[in-house]
């Protein structure tokens, strides 16, 4: 500034002023331009990024939505297939002419309505703990992942274990049953499509968020193929995986482990949302 | 011709802002009304002007003024609370050479070195406005807020005529004339460009909806 303004007066001043000035001018009219180029180019972006959320959420919904038709259709059809036929038959011993048998044919009519009740009632209590395991609600969610994998390695085609490190204080009932919900459609996939021979379950806590981990030896999937599956038409289990686990805020993250070895599904929750929640309560 | 227009377009900002007083009421545009005020002021003083003592200490004085003026008006525009400290440190070293050249005046009319230094800090305080909008943005439209249009006229200004307010103490009185045309062109320019601000509409659906967007596919 001070050179220039040192300069003696003459015929470069004229050409460096005009020169300067046309320069000036040039870049001051280029950087609004871009300015509101970009800005606009920014804008498009997030909207459409507002419209991908958006057709996601859809489809999170679309995905809920069919898994409880399916639930429904599933209990219909138990009622109907298996207690409606067990209902009749005990109705067809227990006819009006009953009465008119004699008392050895009357006590095993009577013998066979009993036994077949009996077995109507365990189908009815059979349904009614699918909808909502017992031992979740008594005991919580340590009982019922325990006893899940029980279950699970009790029937010798695989090895299931779990343990939970850091779980003294039980979590909202509501929120039990979502993460027992997400691990037992996490194990019901790796039954299903992963030929694994061990499930490993582990709990931790760390700092304010709350971990679940399950590593298994078979075929899994990686953070991106959830991706694609949860974008596209198929994968309904794992939409539901992720529409219950927004409810709570949660991540989850499908990877390989270290090693290479095994699969690992981490789920992360943090501990203040379920404070949150009691607190709203 | 030109520098009558220039003269009355300042008129012009003052005209429209007192017009259009409701869409102005409440969007931080009294201290750019105080500036039209100052400069039709300073304009109307500076031609009863002669001695060129008088007219460096006045000048000066008006650089002063108008510079702090946008310096406030800065200031309070900025969101970012790093970035306010920018007109804070321009302003330090803003009064660190005007008190440099009070002290070494010359015999020259004209303050060149406190004239281009608030145009070049102006110039990068309207950068620095460009950039909190973009990286901060809590509307949807930029261009359609006052506020931006106001600090695009001054970029224009200010931009343009840094190289004549560099060379101007060293102008003989027929290159001042002659390069003068400059200024009062961008100046009508920079008027214009005001009054078209204080004319627009207060637009509250521009504000931008997917400012709490969440993209989280985790």
């Amino acid at each position: 500034m001070i050179i220039l303004q040192v300069t003696p007066p003459g015929s470069n001043v004229s050409l460096v002023l005009y020169f300067g000035t046309i320069g000036m001018l040039a870049l001051t009219i280029g950087l609004i331009v871009f300015i509101i180029f970009h800005q606009r180019k920014v804008i498009r972006y997030q909207l459409r990024l507002q419209r991908l959320e958006h057709d996601q959420q859809k489809l999170l919904l679309n995905a809920s939505i069919r898994l409880q038709e399916e639930e429904r259709q599933r209990i219909a059809a138990d009622l109907h297939d298996d207690a409606g036929p067990l209902l009749a038959t005990a109705r067809l011993y227990l006819n009006e002419n009953l009465v008119n048998l004699d008392k050895t044919t009357q006590l095993q009519s009577i013998y066979n309505a009993k036994s077949i009740i009996d077995d109507t009632i365990q189908l009815i209590r059979n349904i009614s703990h699918s909808l909502m395991p017992p031992t979740l609600k008594n005991f919580g969610l340590e009982s019922a992942v325990n006893d899940l994998f029980q279950k699970i390695s009790g029937s010798g085609s695989m090895n299931a274990s779990s343990r939970f490190h850091d779980y003294r204080e039980r979590l909202q009932s509501e929120n039990e049953l979502i993460i027992f919900r997400v691990i037992q459609e996490l194990v019901n996939n790796i039954l299903k499509h992963s030929n694994a021979s061990f499930i490993h379950l582990t709990q931790n806590t760390s700092g304010d968020k709350f971990f679940i981990r399950l590593h298994h030896d078979g075929r899994g999937i990686t953070q991106n193929d959830f991706i694609k599956l949860n974008k596209s038409n198929v994968g309904l289990g794992l939409k539901n995986i992720q529409s219950r686990l927004k409810v709570l805020h949660g991540k989850i993250f499908f990877e390989k482990d270290m090693s290479q070895t095994y699969y690992k599904v981490t789920i992360e929750l943090m501990k203040e949302d379920d404070d949150k929640l009691i607190e709203q309560e | 011709m030109l520098p009558l227009v220039a003269y009355l377009s300042e008129l012009l900002s003052i005209v429209f802002f007192l017009c259009f007083l409701k869409r102005n009421k409440g969007e931080g545009l009294w201290i750019i009304f105080l500036y039209c005020v100052c400069s039709v002021l300073a304009e109307i003083i500076g031609i009863y002007l002669f001695d060129p003592k008088n007219k460096f200490y006045f000048w000066a004085f008006y650089s002063i003024t108008e510079y702090s003026i946008f310096a406030y008006f800065f200031y309070n525009t900025f969101k970012g609370q790093k970035i306010r400290f920018i007109p804070l440190i321009g302003t330090f070293l803003f009064f660190v050479v005007v008190g440099i050249t009070f002290y070494n005046r010359n015999t020259k009319a004209f303050d060149s070195l406190s004239a281009s230094m608030e145009a070049l800090l102006m110039i990068i305080y309207s950068i620095v406005f460009l950039y909190d909008q973009i990286s901060n943005p809590a509307i949807m439209f930029v261009y359609n807020t006052k506020k931006f249009w106001i600090v695009i006229a001054f970029f224009l200004y200010f931009s343009s005529t840094l190289f004549l307010f560099l060379f101007a103490s060293s102008f003989t009185k027929e290159e001042h004339s002659s390069y003068w045309i400059i200024n009062n062109f961008f100046e009508i320019l920079k008027n214009a460009i005001l009054s078209v601000s204080f004319a627009m509409k207060k637009s509250d659906s521009t504000r931008n909806p997917i400012k709490t967007f969440d993209p989280d596919y985790s």
